[in-house]
């Protein structure tokens, strides 16, 4: 057997358990499991165990209520696979007290001892789940016999260099209780504490991690669940503040919200679509959805009481076809009921789903729902748990909310208002006997939003968004706006034509006025050139004169002073 | 309270009487286990045919793949086996009865 130190642990393997615990079970030392009846305190330890066993750790059942086969067969239904383990790597021993007893006197458990550590030998082992010891225990008859025997137990195991387990059935609430039995967490190394509590209308289970010689626990009381694949307990994360940010803008599937929103969501965001009941809240989160798995973008819709399938088939009515990627395994469709379970219990298996199928996007239709699970303080506690998960493993959360008059319905939807990144308001508005859906960004950070309404309308082929039509203060939609958009649409047209006849008229005009400038000009032209004609016969006139005089005054022999008759003439 | 019906009585008794095996599992020499072995071993004293049982007495601290062979909870624990009769008593034998009548009618039939 390998040297191990006194603190070291080993992991449990179950989800959520070894966080709480800081690492495992302590090796070689004795761990109690107690609780009431049927929270899952064998579920959880042959859990354990099987998960070592996969891990190279073999190891002994003995179980004082349920025989071999018993054991089987109440948990073959677990995806970890007792079975199998239980035919290769887990050995089972059989230690049903109603079989064997016929109590004599006094006695001990030492013989139970002797024969774990003979199978130890022969098989291996480094784990013995020792299940429902209480049932042996009881038959001791008294508080220090009971004491004594589990001492024992424990010197025990010092030498044998196992790790144990030991279940027992001891339930705080149960005040007829066998007192004697209350001594065990004191002996035992580590304790864990299942518990069942009634909340609201329905079970939470609970575990804490009562205590943990030689380490350090958190001490937190934690919901789990028990799922096919197991017990999954809740993580209390301490998600960094700085989680991933991104800036890349994705389509939210309706192509004019992508507008609104200057160029759609943005990438690891949170999204709230409120609105009352059929406002196409689905819808929206449907098209989403298609969007971004037509994109080869993973998508898990969680859908609150209504079945998965169900949805999809709905949604054909709108011609919104989810089928094709659901079957292509890029959507993931959950329907889960929400009064089932609590809303913590509802966190722990969304966060499960989440680390199965690492989804770039999820869509909870409605989160408004998990109120129904437990009320609104775990509801908002568990969403705010959601949005920081989202958050920091960069998957943007597309959340619908319903509204409604309800007190805690209206306090659900405005503390989701205030921690996600995107609110969309889906609202009615009734005009002229018909109801119309109006859609509005409410809020967008680090967005400069359109702060203008749309109506939404659900069109043959899927949903649209219409500009709305203000007259007189008034929004119109619905046939009111489509008849503001005929008679807008006439009075465009009356308009056109007007234009197009003056403009005709003014094309008429300047050709009209084209051809006079034209004449004009050549007009002009002609008086310019008679103009110039005219000074030119004026000029060859004048000189003709003075050749004349010259000639004449040549002709008379004339001085100089002549040249003042000349200048005269001239003028 | 085991009452025992041999397959076929009368003519083969030698043959067909089951043997008795008297088991005592003890742990070491705690003192549940001396008391039993005290107890088990006076109960055997007075009975003339005892040493025609086979009485053991097996320490599971130093033998514990024989608890194991057995399926042992408790001890000490007495194991009466005779033929398909098996019957145990978990305790320190200490002023039972019902033991001390078990053994003398499991010895009556040998």
């Amino acid at each position: 057997m390998p040297e191990v130190s006194a603190t070291s642990r080993l992991p449990t393997g179950v989800e959520g358990l070894d966080a709480l615990l800081g690492g495992g079970l302590p090796d070689r030392r004795l761990t109690l499991v107690y609780g009431g009846t049927g929270v899952g305190k064998t579920v959880l330890a042959l859990e354990i165990l099987v998960h070592n066993a996969h891990a190279g750790r073999p190891g002994i059942v003995v179980g004082f209520e349920e025989g071999p086969d018993e054991l089987i067969e109440n948990h073959v239904s677990f995806e970890w696979g007792f079975a199998e383990a239980a035919a290769d790597s887990i050995h089972l021993m059989s230690a049903r007290v109603e079989d064997e007893f016929q109590n004599a006197g006094a006695f001990d458990i030492s013989g139970l001892l002797a024969s774990i550590q003979a199978k130890i030998q022969q098989t291996g082992a480094r784990w013995v789940l020792i299940d429902g010891l209480d049932a042996l225990l009881g038959t001791l008859g008294d508080r220090v016999a009971a004491m004594r025997e589990l001492f024992r137990l424990k010197h025990w195991l010092t030498d044998c260099g196992v790790a144990v387990i030991m279940t027992a059935k001891l339930d705080e609430y149960d005040s007829t209780g066998t007192t004697h039995f209350r001594d065990m967490p004191y002996v035992a190394d580590c304790v864990i504490r299942l518990r069942n509590i009634p909340h609201k209308r329905t079970f939470a289970r609970t575990l804490r991690v009562v205590k943990l010689r030689g380490g350090e626990s958190s001490g937190a009381e934690m919901p789990f669940v028990i799922r096919n694949s197991g017990v999954l307990v809740a993580e209390r994360e301490n998600h960094p503040l700085t989680a991933k940010v991104f800036e890349e803008r994705i389509a939210s599937g309706i192509e004019r919200l992508d507008t609104m929103l200057r160029g759609g969501l943005i990438r690891g965001s949170s999204v709230l679509v409120s609105g009352p009941p059929g406002a196409a809240k689905t819808s929206l989160a449907a098209c989403f959805a298609r969007q971004m798995a037509k994109k080869g973008e993973r998508v898990l819709y969680i859908s609150f009481d209504e079945a998965g399938e169900q949805i999809v088939e709905d949604l054909k009515s709108v011609s919104i076809d989810l089928r094709p990627y659901v079957e292509s395994g890029l959507l993931q469709m959950h329907g889960v009921l929400a009064g089932a379970t609590s809303a913590e219990a509802h966190y722990i298996d969304i966060h499960h789903a989440i680390r199965e199928f690492a989804p770039d996007h999820v869509v909870i239709d409605p989160i408004s729902a998990l109120v129904k699970s437990g009320g609104l303080d775990m509801a908002v506690d568990v969403s705010d748990r959601l949005l920081d998960l989202a958050k920091a493993s960069g998957i943007t959360l597309y959340l619908t909310a319903l509204s409604s008059k309800q007190t805690f319905v209206v306090d659900m939807e405005s503390h989701l208002a205030n921690i996600v990144d995107v609110w969309v308001g889906v609202s009615y508005r009734v005009d002229e006997g018909e109801r119309n859906r109006a859609l509005s960004v409410i809020k967008a950070r680090g967005i400069n939003h359109s702060n203008q309404m749309r109506e939404l309308t659900l069109a043959d082929d899927g949903p649209e968004l219409a500009d709305v039509y203000i007259a007189s203060g008034e929004m119109l939609m619905g046939s009111a706006r489509l008849r503001q958009e005929q008679e807008s649409e006439a009075a465009r047209r009356q308009e056109q034509q007007a234009y197009e006849r003056d403009r005709q008229r003014m094309y008429t005009h300047i050709q009209q006025t084209q051809e006079q400038i034209a004449t004009l000009s050549s007009q002009l032209e002609q008086q310019r050139s008679e103009l110039e004609q005219l000074e030119r016969q004026k000029r060859d006139h004048v000189q003709r004169r003075a050749d004349d005089r010259g000639q004449l005054l040549r002709s008379r022999g004339a001085d100089a002073n002549d040249h003042r008759l000349s200048d005269e003439s001239s003028r | 309270m085991n009452e025992v019906e041999p397959e076929d009585s009368g003519m083969n008794d030698e043959k067909t009487r089951d043997s008795l095996r008297v088991r005592l599992f003890v742990a070491g020499d705690s003192p549940s286990s001396r008391r039993a072995r005290r107890a088990i071993e006076s109960l055997l004293g007075v009975r003339e045919n005892a040493d025609e049982a086979r009485f053991e007495v097996v320490d599971v601290l130093r033998e514990p793949a024989r608890a194991l062979e057995s399926r042992l909870l408790a001890t000490p624990t007495l194991i009466i086996e005779q033929g398909t009769v098996v019957s145990r008593y978990v305790g320190d034998l200490y002023e039972r009865e019902d033991v001390a009548q078990e053994l003398a009618q499991a010895l009556d039939r040998l």
